[in-house]
Parts: C-alpha cells; sequence; structure tokens
C-alpha cells in the first residue's frame, strides 16, 4: 500500500510539471493558434535562471534558504515571461496568420535557446540545491514521500485555480476565452487583440519558467535539455486534454504522470513512455478534439 | 457629396486573395439615416462593410470615418472611433453567456444606461444572462449580436442581414427592435430582404460585381420593380417577403 501512495504522488508531482508547462502552451494555442515549440525552452531558461540566482547565494553542495528559493522563483518567473514576450512580440507578431512561419520560427528559437544556455552554462548537468525542507521526506500512511513532491502538486492546484478564476472573472480572462472561439470578431468588438497575445504569451511563459524551478527541484539537476524533453510530454498533454482547455490539460497531466508511473514500476521501466503514446494515439482515434478540448 | 458624412468610401477596391471582390465602391451615409446596401448574393455587400472595418482591408481607395481616414487603420481602432458591428452570422461567443457576451462587448468606461437600455429593449437577454450563446435559437442570437453592438453609445452601426437564417415571425422582430433604435444612430443596413429593407431604409446603395450602381432613396427602390429585377433579382421574392411579414 505505501509503495502505491508513493508511485501515486510521485505521478501526481510529474504530472504538476507537465500542467505547469502544458497549461501556457494551451493557452497560447487555444487563443492563438500558434504551435510554440520554444515553450520548453522557456522551461529551461526558468530552471537556469533559479539555478543562478540559487548558486549565487547558495554554498556548494548546501541547501538553499526558503528565502533565496522564493527569490530563485521569482527570477524564473521573470526570465520566462521576458523570453516569451519578447518571442511574440519580436518573432512571432510579423507572422500570425503563417502557421508554418510559426512553427519554423518557434523550432529556431526554442533550438537557439537551449544551444544558448549549453553555451552560457556548458552541456553538463548541474545539481538544483532546494531549500532542507523541501528535499526531506514526509511519512505518508506508510510511504516516504520527498516534500518537493508535495509543494509541486500544492503549486500546480493553485496555478489551476488562479487559471480558472482568471479565465472566468477577469476581463482578460473572457477575452481569451472569446478569442479562442472568433479571434476576428473579439477585434470588431474594438479589443486589442495584439495585446491580448502578447499577455497570453508572457503568462504561458511565466508559468513555463515557474515549472522550470520546480522541475529541477524533482529532478534534482538540470541540464540544457530539460525543456525539451518535457516538451515533448507536454504537446501530448495539450492534445489529451484538448487544445484551449485549461482544465483539459489538468485532467490529461494527472493521467499521463499517472500511467507513466504505474507503467514503469508495476510492468517495466521502459514502458512509461510508450504507454504514453499509446494514450495519445487512442485520444486521437476515438476522441480527436481532446478529453475537454471544444469543438473547432 | 455630403462633406458631413458619418462615412464615405471613394474609389475602394479590395480582393479576397486573387478575388477581385470590390471594384471601386463609393458612396457615403448621411447621420442619422438607414442606408441600405443592396444587391445580389456575391455582389461584395459584406465585403464593403469588412473593409471599412479594416477586417478585410482596402487595397486601393480611401474609406472616411467621422471626418478621418482609416483606410489602413487596424480594426479595433476603428471599432473605437464609435463602430458598432453586427457580422452576417451573427458570430455569437458561443461558449460565453449572454451575459458575458455583453460584458465583453461592452468598452471601458461605456455607459451604464446602455446595458439597461439593451435590457429593456431585449428584455428576453436579461433573463437568459446565464445561458450558454451557442444554446440560443437563431433568432436570439441575432438579438445578441445586436446587442453587442448596442451597449456602447456608437455613432455608426453596421448591420449585416440580420433576417437571414430567419423564420418571418422572428425577422418581424428583428425589425421592431431595428426599428426602435432608429433615429438615436446612424445604420448602414444590408439586407436581402427587400420588405426589411423598405421598412427600416431612408437612402439606398446598389451594389454589383463590386461597384455601386445606384444611390437614391429607399422610396425609389421599393417603388421601381425594373431596378429590382434588374440589380437585386429578388422583385418577386421581396414582394413575396413583404407579404409574408405583414
Amino acid at each position: 500500500m505505501s509503495t502505491l501512495i508513493f508511485i501515486t504522488l510521485t505521478g501526481l508531482a510529474l504530472a504538476a510539471m507537465y500542467f505547469l508547462l502544458a497549461s501556457g502552451l494551451s493557452l497560447i494555442f487555444g487563443l492563438m493558434d500558434v504551435l510554440n515549440f520554444a515553450h520548453g525552452a522557456f522551461f529551461t531558461w526558468g530552471a537556469y535562471a533559479a539555478w543562478w540566482v540559487i548558486s549565487m547565494k547558495t554554498p556548494v553542495g548546501g541547501n538553499a534558504s526558503t528565502g533565496v528559493f522564493l527569490f530563485a522563483i521569482v527570477a524564473a518567473v521573470v526570465a520566462g515571461a521576458a523570453l516569451a514576450t519578447g518571442t511574440e512580440v519580436v518573432l512571432l507578431r510579423p507572422l500570425y496568420r503563417r502557421t508554418i512561419s510559426q512553427v519554423l520560427v518557434t523550432l529556431g528559437a526554442g533550438l537557439a535557446l537551449t544551444e544558448l544556455t549549453a553555451v552560457i552554462w556548458k552541456h553538463d548537468a548541474k545539481l538544483f540545491p532546494q531549500p532542507r525542507w523541501m528535499a526531506t521526506t514526509l511519512t505518508i500512511a506508510g510511504a516516504r514521500v520527498p516534500a518537493n513532491r508535495l509543494v509541486l502538486i500544492a503549486v500546480a492546484v493553485l496555478v489551476l485555480a488562479v487559471m480558472l478564476l482568471f479565465l472566468r472573472y477577469t476581463r482578460y480572462g473572457l477575452i481569451v476565452r472569446a478569442g479562442a472561439e472568433n479571434r476576428e470578431m473579439v477585434q470588431a468588438l474594438g479589443i486589442d487583440v495584439n495585446r491580448a497575445f502578447t499577455l497570453v504569451f508572457a503568462l504561458g511563459g511565466a508559468l513555463a519558467g515557474l515549472g522550470g524551478v520546480f522541475g529541477g527541484a524533482y529532478f534534482k539537476s538540470i541540464d540544457p535539455n530539460i525543456g525539451t524533453v518535457n516538451l515533448i510530454f507536454a504537446f501530448i498533454v495539450v492534445v489529451i486534454g484538448g487544445l484551449g482547455s485549461i482544465g483539459g490539460s489538468a485532467l490529461a497531466a494527472a493521467i499521463i504522470g499517472l500511467s507513466q508511473q504505474y507503467a514503469n514500476y508495476y510492468a517495466a521501466a521502459w514502458l512509461g513512455d510508450f504507454v504514453v503514446v499509446i494514450l495519445l494515439a487512442v485520444v486521437l482515434l476515438v476522441r480527436p478534439r481532446g478529453l475537454l478540448g471544444a469543438q473547432r | 457629396m455630403s462633406s458631413d458624412a458619418v462615412l464615405r468610401m471613394e474609389g475602394v477596391h479590395t480582393y479576397i486573395g486573387e478575388s477581385h471582390i470590390l471594384q471601386g465602391m463609393s458612396f457615403t451615409v448621411a447621420p442619422g439615416r438607414v442606408t441600405v446596401l443592396l444587391g445580389r448574393n456575391g455582389a461584395g455587400k459584406t465585403t464593403t462593410l469588412r473593409s471599412i472595418l479594416g477586417l478585410t482591408p482596402a487595397a486601393r481607395g480611401r474609406i472616411d470615418l467621422f471626418g478621418a481616414e482609416v483606410t489602413r487603420e487596424q480594426p479595433y481602432r476603428i471599432v473605437r472611433r464609435g463602430v458598432g458591428y453586427v457580422p452576417e452570422d451573427r458570430d455569437v461567443f458561443g461558449g460565453l453567456t449572454v451575459a458575458e457576451n455583453l460584458r465583453l462587448a461592452q468598452r471601458p468606461g461605456a455607459d451604464p444606461a446602455r446595458m439597461a437600455m439593451v435590457h429593456t429593449l431585449f428584455p428576453d437577454l436579461k433573463a437568459r444572462g446565464n445561458q450558454r450563446a451557442g444554446s440560443l435559437s437563431g433568432g436570439q442570437q441575432q438579438m445578441v449580436a445586436i446587442a453587442r453592438a448596442l451597449v456602447n453609445e456608437n455613432r455608426l452601426m453596421m448591420i449585416d442581414e440580420p433576417s437571414k437564417g430567419l423564420a418571418p415571425v422572428v425577422v418581424a422582430q428583428v425589425t421592431e427592435a431595428l426599428r426602435a433604435i432608429k433615429g438615436t444612430t446612424t445604420i448602414l443596413l444590408v439586407e436581402q430582404n427587400l420588405a426589411m429593407a423598405a421598412a427600416l431604409g431612408d437612402d439606398a446603395v446598389i451594389i454589383d460585381d463590386g461597384r455601386t450602381v445606384f444611390t437614391g432613396v429607399m422610396a425609389e427602390v421599393a417603388a421601381d420593380g425594373a431596378l429590382q429585377a434588374r440589380y437585386l433579382g429578388a422583385g418577386r421574392r421581396g414582394e413575396e417577403q413583404g407579404q409574408s411579414n405583414e
């Protein structure tokens, strides 16, 4: 029983990280129809911004203080949001309605940003210091679970709640939801859609940056490819959950994270990723719009 | 041409892809009046409205709105000058509630009394405020689309085929609603239903193959069967629709 609880909480923590990366992707696609292949780089840069802040204030091999870790979160969020805003304003704005060009430019930006990370901080993995209390294990119904898993789950639940409130009760949330249905009509109501695009991109980048910090804490180390590897799963989450649906992304992330962990532990260590691909294929065949996606 | 025109188009050419839709459109809309844009299917009526709004930008020519050139302006800036738009297919946001559709349309700083006025004009919309707009009937969606344009104090309302796809009894309701707002603002109305056009219109512009072929008063078009047959191909249909609405 304790093993099941451990595997379940680890799976949910993995799901939480996928959700932080996928929620921004889903919002961006929902409003702007942009498949943003640079999103993984925002995650990577968030992780490295946090690592850079922590390593400046933490002795080698030591634990970060809670204050420094909180500051690192702010740095990661700012780095992710700033990179995303720059990408949207400089690279994507001239290319709206040119889908293939958008895919190519975000793919190129993602590769360049990832390579730039390697140029600045080298290819080898960096240990990711975290506060002592996050690295310790807690006993839950007999299962010894690292506290950072529970923090990651709590952060994702908080982000999900804030996002749902934002979408439901704010004017920009209304614009995002309406824009996902009919962008042109939103413009015809006198709304500056470009500003909404920038906001959504910045928000997505901030969430990816946040995911980067907690991804570092989850894996205990980071390397320049951390975002690219997780981006693949984030895309699968978005497709299974339904393009543009935040609730769908949360649900799909939970399904994928748990399936991966259960398959890896109870079947074979290599089977987790295979199960995810099978799930993707089944959803695409049975329900192409995803679990909670709107008919497009 | 009137110098105090609300809207003036001069030699406007608009393309959709390779298709040359508007081929030198020119007309004016006088303040406080209802100008009806008439023409056969595919004549360029909807493209005219979209060009005015910048949604399908004009390639050549000049469009002046409230005395200022807007030919190359962004759609949202044009709308913020005081234009309300009711599109041909209504385009309500089906996943949003009726109240959210109206709240989204309300521009920052809009007079709250406008919303009250809309609810007085369309009491059904207030009652259905929490209902998803996608679940409404075609007529109710048309009310939402018109209401969205009315929640702001617009100086020009552009309404594209409000009777399209609606049952005659609903067309009569929409006509009544438009009659209620007539005189409160300038209206540019695209309408194939001649009876509705005649009931509401003061002035008429007929377009054919993307060119203006007639400008005058609506009463003249309504009385001229030959003109209708030549450019609208809908003389008999219009009469039939007129009878069914009475």
